[in-house]
């Protein structure tokens, strides 16, 4: 009850009317930079940064907010449309997302990307206010064990991506692995294949590969196949959901908010990761996996909702503990100690004007969202009938300048095109690009927590099972890599049958 | 097999046109991209500040550093008259490299700490020293580090009991550290030291990762500045036995010094703001004065105090001072470790 009184008191907060201003002001900065390539929510935070001082904490807190959940939203759409993750949690959108828009359904793929992104965004603002104490002791009871064996389980969301070669795909990741260990070694300080640029130090930024990789990749092989074979030829059918699409993706939308908001409680990519995941997750449970990678809508409204509902889950280590899950949320604890409050456990109940007002704004911010991003939607397809040669020019222009923008590094250009380069290579020997994202976002993790383990263990390996749910998950990891032998079993016998 | 499989991805790789079709349009592309990396900067000289000034941090946006360069720039450009524009470089090492290669016109300045002292002699390849390198105009803040452990937990008694039971079984009391060879594993390092124990020393990237272990039980104690654990240390999350500056913290009456427990572990740390050598004296005491009035205000006294540091400005000369206490303290522990550049 006193928490429906506190949201209530929330609301009146957060529906003042320059509070509004601010909430849409974030939520329309939020969905420009989640829409340009690259340019993410960090450097679009950072720059607004100077501008909160003005402003009251309050107001400060609910616009950089709306910038990180607005960049969510937007971050699907030039995945659908060109095969350009806006930012990182939106590479996994790209496998199915493109290929609908491919087909002529960019209008359902961008719809049910911002239906998902409501629904998870508003049950994640729920399970924030209702339940996040509760929550964040099951974040803190996962030690370095407990990451490693989570890893695991991450890996073997390889065998789902995959949809040609097996082998070609366990290459890349491989391949992910070894870019993951560049840079300088966390637990002893020790430069690996840095060749002494300081540029790489901090290792190969996944967003660098990732646009490298789909993104410059896509516009080379578009290009080589000239303008007259082209996506957007195609003719539109609908540019919203209809039922069909709806009753396929309801299912996949709260599996996906599920996934992305435990997982975006922990420290780390959280809302990377939970976009891989749920998409392995539907491919599971799908009637026809071997559908996923074709353009199927199961395989936009999972991912886009989990990495909603990470979005959502990150802020409950920070408002409870004080302690930041990623860089946005460091941005954001910055802000607040810059106007010189201390977040934490306390600011619950030093602050609740600004604690509940910022909460609540969430719940407008996302209906904002979703009343911004409808209408744009046909907006957004008929930039698909702009005719290639005019449009990459600018998409490559976008995508240099965001590049550039996450560390202001010339650097990280050189990068992206070497990985667009390389994407492009790749793509003509068939190999595919996710495995080897994926790979580079849990490979670091998974080494450190490794280590970390071992540590403490004094390199004993019985540390990852006499742990409860290090043991369960690594369980769950091995079951996993087996069930897919059964299915496989069981249609050689029909095949068998059938030749006979 | 293989072979078969090899030659027919060769063959779709060259019907679907390899490399060769349309060069002309790869080119297009490529120009584009070599062009936008060629964005020429021109600079005027006059009376000085003329334009904004360039303020360099070594890390990203929203970490301790990077928040230490907003607030100074903040309070700093209302009497320098001109905007001071934070341009985050990270890594550090790379923030600190671009600071000491920066033209010495006093319209390039940036932050600099311990670690600009450290990586001196931890990493390699980095040629940045603090008094070669670098012309110091004030200090911002500094800040204790302090040793922290679970409140209530089985560690969560005094120091010196702490100390008794980490003696009684050597190398069994694990300890979280928030990056290799930072100010709070220095102070650790000097810690073992003075008290005469082991830890088994778990590293963590950041102390975002490293409290969560803490608070669920997976370390037993930490090292950390005061921005880490204050906050969870009021909430009563955690306890602070011990914190390493001379005096006790007068925000923190009750908690103790380590030198007063008996242990002479005095380590802080500091923020600075630098300009590459060679900028003009004028302009290094013009700057150093305009961040002496803006650090004096009291809004930037309680920021710094929610960052979990104290505000203290100090000038280039006592600034330098204190550089080589840290750089003193920090060579005794490399030459301890016998740790190299890597």
């Amino acid at each position: 009850m006193e928490t429906i009184q506190q949201i209530l008191y929330g609301f009146s907060v957060a529906l003042e009317p320059i509070n509004l201003l601010f909430c849409f002001l974030g939520a329309v900065a939020g969905t420009l930079v989640g829409v340009l390539p690259g340019l993410g929510p960090t450097a679009a935070m950072a720059m607004l940064l100077p501008v909160t001082f003005g402003i009251p904490p309050t107001g400060a807190l609910i616009m950089l907010a709306g910038i990180y959940y607005g960049a969510q939203y937007g971050g699907s759409t030039t995945s659908i449309l060109v095969n350009i993750p806006g930012e990182a949690a939106s590479v996994v959108t790209c496998l199915d997302g493109y290929q609908m828009a491919r087909q002529g359904r960019a209008g359902p793929a961008l719809g049910i990307s911002a239906f998902g992104s409501f629904i998870a965004g508003t049950i994640g603002v729920l399970a924030l206010s209702f339940v996040a104490p509760a929550l964040v002791d099951a974040a803190l009871s996962f030690g370095p064990p407990e990451y490693f064996a989570l890893m695991c389980l991450g890996l073997t969301v390889l065998t789902f991506l995959a949809h040609g070669s097996m082998i070609k795909a366990l290459m890349m990741a491989v391949l992910g692995l070894f870019f993951g260990t560049v840079g300088i070694d966390p637990i002893t300080g020790v430069q690996r294949f840095t060749f002494g640029k300081t540029d790489l130090m901090e290792g190969i930024g996944m967003v660098q590969i990732a646009m490298g990789m789909f993104g410059i990749a896509e516009i080379l092989s578009t290009i080589e196949q000239t303008i007259k074979i082209s996506v957007f030829e195609t003719k539109v059918k609908g540019l919203f959901p209809n039922l069909e699409d709806w009753k396929r993706s309801i299912g996949a939308i709260l599996r996906g908010t599920g996934i992305g908001f435990f997982l975006g409680i922990l420290p780390g990519g959280g809302a990377v990761i939970s976009s891989f995941a749920s998409y392995a997750v539907e491919k599971r449970v799908s009637k026809h996996p071997e559908k996923f990678g074709t353009g199927v809508i199961e395989g936009v409204a999972a991912p886009e909702a989990a990495n909603n509902a990470a979005a959502q889950g990150a802020f409950i280590p920070m408002i409870t503990l004080g302690i930041p899950s990623n860089v946005v949320m460091a941005l954001l604890l910055g802000a607040l100690m810059i106007h010189g409050l201390t977040p934490g456990p306390l600011l619950m109940t030093q602050h609740p004007d600004l604690f509940w007002g910022f909460i609540t704004s969430m719940y407008i911010g996302n209906v904002m969202l979703l009343i911004l991003n409808l209408p744009l939607i046909p907006m957004w397809v008929k930039f698909l009938k702009v005719p290639y040669p005019i449009l990459f020019p600018f998409i490559l222009l976008f995508c240099l300048i965001g590049v550039y923008t996450i560390n202001n590094n010339v650097f990280d250009i050189y990068l992206m095109i070497f990985f667009g380069i390389f994407g492009y290579l790749v793509r003509k020997l068939h190999f595919e690009a996710a495995p080897l994202i994926l790979a580079v976002v849990l490979g670091p993790m998974m080494e450190k927590a490794l280590r970390q383990s071992l540590t403490m263990s004094k390199g004993d390996f019985s540390i990852f099972f006499v742990r409860p749910i290090s043991v369960v998950l690594l369980g769950v990891a091995i079951l996993l890599l087996l069930l897919p032998m059964i299915p496989r079993a069981s249609t050689r016998e029909k095949i068998a049958k059938l030749e006979e | 097999m293989k072979q078969k499989r090899i030659e027919q991805d060769l063959k779709n790789f060259r019907r679907e046109g390899g490399l060769s079709m349309r060069p002309q349009m790869a080119l297009v592309a490529l120009l584009v991209m070599v062009g936008v990396c060629l964005v020429p900067i021109g600079a005027e000289a006059a009376e000085y500040p003329a334009r904004e000034i360039e303020f360099i941090a070594g890390y990203a946006p929203g970490s301790n550093t990077d928040n230490f360069a907003r607030l100074a720039s903040k309070y700093g450009e209302k009497y320098v008259g001109k905007p001071i524009v934070v341009l985050n470089k990270p890594p550090a090492a790379r923030g600190f490299a671009a600071l000491a290669g920066a033209k010495p016109d006093g319209y390039t300045i940036g932050i600099i700490s311990n670690s600009t002292i450290g990586q001196y002699y931890l990493l390699k390849g980095v040629t940045f020293h603090y008094r070669r390198s670098y012309r110091v105009i004030c200090q911002i803040d500094y800040s204790a580090e302090g040793l922290y452990v679970r409140k209530g937990g089985p560690f969560d008694v005094p120091l010196k009991e702490l100390v008794r039971k980490a003696k009684e079984k050597p190398d069994t009391i694990k300890v979280g550290i928030g990056g290799a060879w930072t100010a709070q594993d220095f102070t650790r390092a000097i810690f073992e030291e003075e008290a005469g124990v082991k830890f088994i020393r778990i590293i963590y990237p950041g102390a975002a990762e490293a409290i969560p272990n803490l608070l669920g039980g997976h370390v037993d104690v930490e090292f950390g500045p005061a921005s880490e654990w204050a906050s969870l240390y009021k909430a009563g999350k955690v306890n602070v036995l011990g914190v390493s500056t001379e005096q006790r913290d007068p925000r923190f009456p009750n908690i103790p010094t380590f030198r007063e427990q008996g242990f002479d572990v005095v380590m802080s740390a500091i923020h600075w703001i630098a300009a590459p050598a060679g900028t003009p004296d004028a302009i290094i005491h013009f700057l150093a004065e305009a961040f002496r009035k803006g650090f004096s205000e009291q809004g930037f006294k309680d920021a710094a105090d929610s960052l979990g540091a104290t505000g203290a400005w100090e000038g280039p000369e006592e600034s330098l001072k204190g550089m080589d206490r840290l750089d003193e303290l920090i060579r005794r522990v490399v030459k301890k470790y016998n740790l190299e550049p890597q």
